[in-house]
């Protein structure tokens, strides 16, 4: 860390109070847009990313980052009310904050969602503090078989929703992976795309996973009255809200677990948040002693998926201030916006702009907390929507995902995706087919085999070359351990012998 | 469900599950077959070679699971197995409609123009389930189509089609 850069930062930031008029609208513009299924922080950040020419420098990052901020929590709310998750990177919310919602404990889901996402993004921003100006030379270091280490940690999630029904879950998984592959290869073959232009880029997979999870589900609880068929415990609670943020504080493992893979695996370009919230929810189930709750109101999974997607922020952010290179759609935003004010992003950003990186680092932990102040408001708002009784909500959150999805492709292929994949995740759902397996597919089919491929051509084949990857050999074993200490110490407790419960 | 007879048995399987995984696991062979008709190389099928193959013998067990044999006298066959699944409750001809109300929206969309699809198919949905008056219906997709549509045409810089634009 730099000392004196940081206390340049310091005095930019504190110069004026002006600049920091735009921070509270951006965390607002940045919660809505997130929270919309199909409209993603990108969108936002792009939409108002004209706007910010006509503010001065510092406040345009002040704002963009603020969206960005703002967003990292957003799609945990129609995640955790409606089982819809806003972004890639809420879907292991889903998993567990949907059913804390139809036992009619949704404002505690939704205050552990924010909760856990503010430590999250505080420990991200505060770990990039420390170490931004290494970060960029681990994360040019990381390769393909790390990152298809990563991708397949995110796969193991498939196996763990297939219990009970291995052989459907594994199907399930096995078919969004090539539904994630359709389109052009990394190696330029174009497959699988019917003839049609709009799946060149293949299968849009936010509208696929709306289709999937949410139009899909919304066809089976139209059946219902209201999401929480209890009367008295649908006012949503300020109460209930704060009291799943204090009990947060009672998963400090979940929590910081959650946040240093968020943080690790958000640093990597073009992974980010929607491995790190597949990936911290599978540790945390596998390590858990009592794994079976998970996926039916378990808050410790709503706890690791937000922790980790918000961390991953901070990790996304790193490749962008110390290399300058975009770590996602989001951050790609920001290095526009630099542009716009004269500021050049590159490798050498930082060594050129160090008082700028720290200004930016600084001014998120000033956002974490607004966004904490501000984003109990707009749960406490947003979880009145179970108030609404089904018969509205379903046809006009269908419609809000159709359009969604067409605003986020611009074309009519994300209407067509979500009406197709909500049929058949309403088969799927009808039969018994994991839906949260298919979608995790989706999500990491393409980077999978992409991952693998260049893997298999850079070793030409040879296991020997895994063996010169320190850092693959590590996650390697941590993959192992994660994947097998679990059933170990569920069989060690089995073969204990049973506490002498008889009295002295 | 569906019933056969099979000489000394009786063969139940459940038509709908049947056809959609065969559509599935279809989908998939197909995808193999495609991607291996763009280039046979092992770079190309490293991945949906092995995959297509699981997805087929998974097939082969999910099929011989949902399969259920008795014997047409009554008795339980010890070699059939049991029915393997979790199907939710069956479906009404809401549910139908309501996919249907979905499909026709979509395929609508270009053609009626965004306004007048979202409007009609929210006020045909809201009547489906008949819980509020043709009025409310009515008013609420009029109001939900201006701030939602009205809403995605400022905001995006693509072409947000409506109707109202080709009148005017």
């Amino acid at each position: 860390m730099e000392h004196a850069a940081l206390l340049d930062a310091i005095n930019l930031l504190t110069r004026s109070w002006e600049p920091w008029l735009v921070v509270p609208p951006g965390i607002v513009v940045g919660l809505i847009f997130s929270a919309i299924p199909g409209l993603t922080t990108s969108i936002a950040m792009a939409v108002f990313l004209p706007l910010t020419l006509y503010l001065d420098f510092l406040s345009a990052i002040l704002f963009l980052s603020a969206v960005f901020t703002g967003g990292g929590f957003g799609s945990a709310v129609p995640a955790v009310l409606m089982n819809i998750p806003g972004s890639a990177s809420a879907v292991a919310t889903a998993f567990d904050g949907y059913p804390m919602t139809r036992q009619g404990r949704h404002s505690e889901a939704l205050g552990f969602a924010l909760m856990a996402s503010t430590i999250g993004a505080f420990l991200g921003y505060l770990l990039l503090l420390v170490v931004v100006d290494v970060i960029g030379d681990y994360v040019i270091r990381l390769g393909p078989t790390e990152m298809f280490l990563i991708a397949v940690w995110g796969l193991t999630l498939i196996a763990s929703f297939s219990r009970g029904q291995l052989a459907r879950g594994l199907l399930a998984g096995l078919f969004g992976v090539l539904v994630g592959t359709v389109g052009m290869s990394s190696l330029g073959q174009i497959r699988g795309t019917f003839g049609s232009m709009h799946l060149l880029d293949g299968v849009a997979p936010i509208p696929a996973l709306i289709g999937l999870f949410a139009a899909s589900e919304l066809f089976v609880l139209r059946r219902a009255a209201y999401i929480v068929e209890d009367a008295t415990l649908r006012r949503p609670s300020l109460r209930g809200i704060l009291r799943g943020v204090a009990d947060t504080l009672r998963y400090p493992v979940v929590v910081v677990r959650g946040s240093l893979i968020g943080i690790g695996i958000g640093s990597i370009p073009g992974v980010g948040a929607s491995v790190a919230n597949l990936a911290s929810y599978s540790v945390t189930r596998q390590r858990a002693r009592d794994p079976e709750s998970f996926g039916k109101g378990d808050c410790r999974g709503v706890i690791a998926s937000e922790s980790a997607n918000s961390s991953a922020e901070g990790g996304s952010m790193a490749t962008l201030l110390a290399l300058g290179i975009p770590g996602g759609a989001g951050t790609a935003v920001m290095l526009s916006a630099f542009a716009m004010h004269d500021v050049t992003g590159g490798p050498r950003f930082i060594a050129e702009h160090a008082d700028v990186v720290y200004a930016i680092i600084l001014a998120n932990f000033a956002q974490v907390l607004l966004l904490w102040l501000l984003g109990l408001g707009f749960v406490f708002v947003a979880a009145s929507i179970v108030r609404v009784p089904i018969s509205i909500l379903v046809p006009s959150v269908m419609a809000v995902a159709i359009l969604g999805a067409y605003a986020l492709t611009g074309n009519m292929a994300g209407p067509v995706t979500v009406a197709v994949f909500a049929l058949v995740g309403w088969w799927m759902r009808r039969y018994g087919y994991s839906v949260a397996a298919a979608v995790v597919g989706i999500l990491l089919g393409r980077m999978v085999e992409g991952e693998m491929l260049r893997s298999y051509q850079i070793s030409g084949g040879e296991v020997a070359y895994l063996l010169g990857r320190p850092v693959t050999c590590a996650l390697f074993l941590l993959l192992v351990v994660t994947l097998v200490y679990p059933h170990l110490a569920r069989v060690r407790r089995r073969a204990a012998p049973p506490a002498d419960s008889s009295a002295a | 469900m569906l019933e056969r007879r099979v000489g000394a048995y009786v063969v139940t399987i459940d038509p709908g599950h049947l056809a959609g995984v065969t559509t599935i696991v279809g989908l998939c062979v197909w995808y193999f077959f495609d991607a291996r008709r763009v280039s046979d190389s092992f770079d190309n099928l490293l991945l949906i070679a092995p995959a297509a193959a699981l997805a087929v013998v998974l097939y082969a067990v999910i099929v011989a699971r949902d399969v259920r044999i008795r014997r047409a006298d009554g008795g339980e066959d010890p070699a059939g197995a049991p029915a393997d699944g979790a199907a939710t409750a069956g479906p009404d001809w809401k549910q139908f409609a309501l996919m249907g109300l979905l499909a026709a929206y979509v395929l609508a969309m270009p053609y009626a123009g965004f306004d007048v699809a979202t409007a009609a198919f929210v006020f045909l949905a809201l009547r489906l389930e008949a819980k509020q008056s043709w009025r409310f219906a009515a008013l609420y997709a009029l109001a939900f189509t201006v701030l939602t549509v009205g809403g995605l045409r400022e905001l995006l810089s693509v072409p947000v089609p409506t109707l109202l634009d080709r009148i005017g």
